[in-house]
């Protein structure tokens, strides 16, 4: 008896599904996976979105988003990710494991969908395409590394006559080292003499800072989670030694760092729209589009701190500002 | 009607390779009557052990037996917290799912890593079918069949009953000279070396493995197990067995239903919860139903 009802509720549960699931096909279907409901990753999605808008790529004029979101749940994902993989004719994967979902679908399938990506640091190492330059198969994207380069540069625009910088970051977390090693070599380039220190967990993190900032003009820090939980530390210890302390992301900046430039998630996502309309009105092949990172990013500046520390902050640098916190 | 087909597809494609770790979860909560926490790391145990073999080109089969070996002995430690140092189940699993956390994380070497074209357990069936549904699900059909058998045998054994009695009454069995220490150890080594079988084979299915796959892992097995009852029932061990994989299926087809209706992704976990909570409740509200047609037939009879 209980058992009828319930298949019933099923068939009524599959008709309306059926029902719903019937496509306009006239529409371009885009279909988006986003790993999780997360700042960053929302504005990288609604840049997307605004971006095909300003070329004029409607949602429902002519074509049809759909957003799926698995919040991190695997079957979820894999669900979604078959469904995105049928049914659409472009893909915009936010994550890297979205990302490698839709990608490892798609292959499977031998389906030749154009696949975009975001928001993903390294998509060579997650093995989304072959290199950054040439994608190979039907996958490009943008990446949100962090612009090491422009962030070191950034010592001695701030300190010109600093000669030595610190570098800390948790031992434990390879995204962290992998930073730190491109940052001291880049600060090598510009001529400052580098130390790195790292810390097991932020237990220790308050007396090794102390000891290297005594020791050097100017703290690095890069994307880091243990520290970036503990940014308090940090600011304390830029007030007491008096040296700034330039941090691998905006929102650090926010939380006790000096400086940063950081990537834009909503710009990012505007980029990544360019390569879709690249491919959806000049009909270019995926494998024909670069993928890049940001071409400019977003200066943030902690001038209250710097203030008080006695560090003058050249006009250019907060003519360019993004974001200034006063 | 397409999108019917999809649906059962995708949800026998998915269900059935979690059936695996919904297994476990029956083992460890209904056969053992053991809150069992490990299970969330467990899932991704499995996973990272498999990926970073098949990374280091050991075959795809034995990748897959280590991993199953390694939620063994994962398993096994809760059970040893929990017997010989007397810590409570639920902080056992939590200790061994915290542990799992680093371990896990040493394994990987990074919070994510991707097999890229390096073959799988999927690869063998994949070169000789063509019809990519099959290929794939070929595989995991034979090992969940040998799973069920090896299982079914097992709990039919002198040991496996003696796990059973265990879980059913701890005292009773301790007073037939069970050793009751050993039976929920192994009972917990056996649940979580499917768990982490199955999040070895999600993984190759998936081609990466992340740190965030074993989360939400024991609500989804246990409103399977219980979806699966309540359909298919438990008359037997045998029908038992069945219907905690089958409800697996069904869990998986309801939450592509949910997909395909096109609801709001950030509210997927919310009806998650509430299906949930109906399943949980399907039990007390079919009794009121029995007892309101037993009341509604003595009337009938004055």
């Amino acid at each position: 008896m209980k058992l009828k009802k319930l298949f019933i509720l099923l068939l009524i549960f599959i008709g309306g599904a059926s029902l719903i699931g019937c496509e306009d096909s006239n529409l371009i279907q885009i279909g988006i996976l986003q790993y999780l409901e997360h700042n960053a990753l929302s504005e990288a999605r609604r840049g997307f979105i605004d971006g095909l808008a300003e070329a004029d790529f409607v949602d429902g004029k002519n074509i049809k988003i759909k957003v799926y979101n698995p919040e991190t749940d695997a079957p979820t994902m894999a669900l979604q990710a078959k469904k995105l993989v049928r049914s659409s004719d472009l893909i915009l994967a936010i994550a890297t494991p979205a990302a490698s979902a839709v990608v490892n679908e798609a292959k499977e399938r031998g389906k030749n969908i154009p696949i975009l990506f975001t928001a993903v640091t390294d998509p060579v190492d997650a093995k989304l395409i072959e290199s950054n330059e040439h994608p190979g198969g039907n996958v490009t994207g943008t990446n949100d590394m962090n612009p090491i380069p422009e962030q070191i540069s950034l010592v001695k625009e701030l300190v010109p006559n600093a000669t030595k910088l610190g570098i800390i970051y948790t031992g434990s977390e390879p995204n962290s080292e992998v930073q730190a090693g491109i940052a001291k070599i880049e600060a090598e380039k510009i001529g400052l003499q580098v130390t790195v220190k790292t810390i097991e967990s932020i237990n220790d993190l308050q007396q090794v800072a102390n000891q290297l900032a005594a020791a050097v003009d100017v703290l690095y820090i890069p994307t880091d989670n243990a520290i970036a939980g503990a940014m308090g530390i940090i600011n304390e210890i830029v007030r007491q030694k008096k040296i700034p302390a330039i941090v691998g992301e905006p929102n650090n900046v926010d939380a006790g760092g000096s400086i940063t430039y950081g990537v834009d998630y909503y710009n990012l996502g505007k980029e990544t729209a360019l390569m879709a309309i690249k491919i959806l009105r000049d009909k270019v092949s995926p494998k024909d589009i670069p993928s890049t990172g940001l071409s400019e990013y977003s200066l943030v500046i902690n001038k209250k701190q710097l203030d008080l520390i006695g560090v003058a902050v050249p006009q250019e640098l907060l003519d360019k500002a993004d974001k200034i916190i006063e | 009607m397409e999108v019917i087909f999809y649906i059962l597809q995708d949800a026998v494609e998915i269900g059935l390779i979690w059936s695996l770790m919904t297994l476990g979860i029956f083992i460890s909560f209904r056969v053992l009557e053991f809150a069992d926490l490990t299970a969330e790391g467990a899932v991704t145990l499995g996973s990272a052990i498999s990926v970073a073999l098949l990374l280091n080109n050991v075959p795809p089969l034995v990748a897959t037996i280590i991993a199953l070996i390694g939620g063994f002995v994962a398993g096994a430690i809760t059970g040893l917290l929990h017997t010989k140092l007397k810590i409570p189940a639920i902080l056992a699993g939590i200790i061994s799912m915290t542990g799992l956390y680093s371990i896990n994380l040493r394994i990987m070497g990074k919070a994510s890593i991707y097999v890229g074209d390096n073959s799988t357990i999927y690869s063998f069936f994949q070169t000789l079918i063509e019809e990519p549904f099959m290929a794939k699900t070929l595989t995991t059909i034979i090992v969940v069949v040998l799973i069920f058998l090896i299982l079914y045998c097992f709990f039919g054994t002198e040991i496996g009953m003696s796990i059973r009695a265990t879980g059913m009454n701890q005292k009773m069995a301790r007073a037939q000279g069970i050793n009751t220490d050993i039976m929920i150890i192994l009972g917990l080594a056996i649940a979580n070396a499917l768990i982490a079988l199955s999040g070895a084979l999600s993984a190759q299915s998936d081609k990466s493995a992340n740190m965030d796959i074993g989360k939400g892992t024991i609500v989804i097995g246990l409103a399977s197990i219980i979806l699966g009852e309540v359909i298919f029932g438990k008359r037997t061990f045998k029908n038992w067995l069945i219907s905690v994989i089958l409800g697996s299926v069904i869990y998986q087809a309801l939450v592509g239903i949910a997909i395909a209706l096109g609801l709001n992704p950030n509210d997927l976990k919310l009806l998650q919860a509430i299906l949930i909570a109906f399943i949980l409740a399907m039990p007390l509200i079919k009794k009121k139903q029995a007892k309101r047609s037993s009341r509604k037939e003595v009337v009938n009879h004055a």
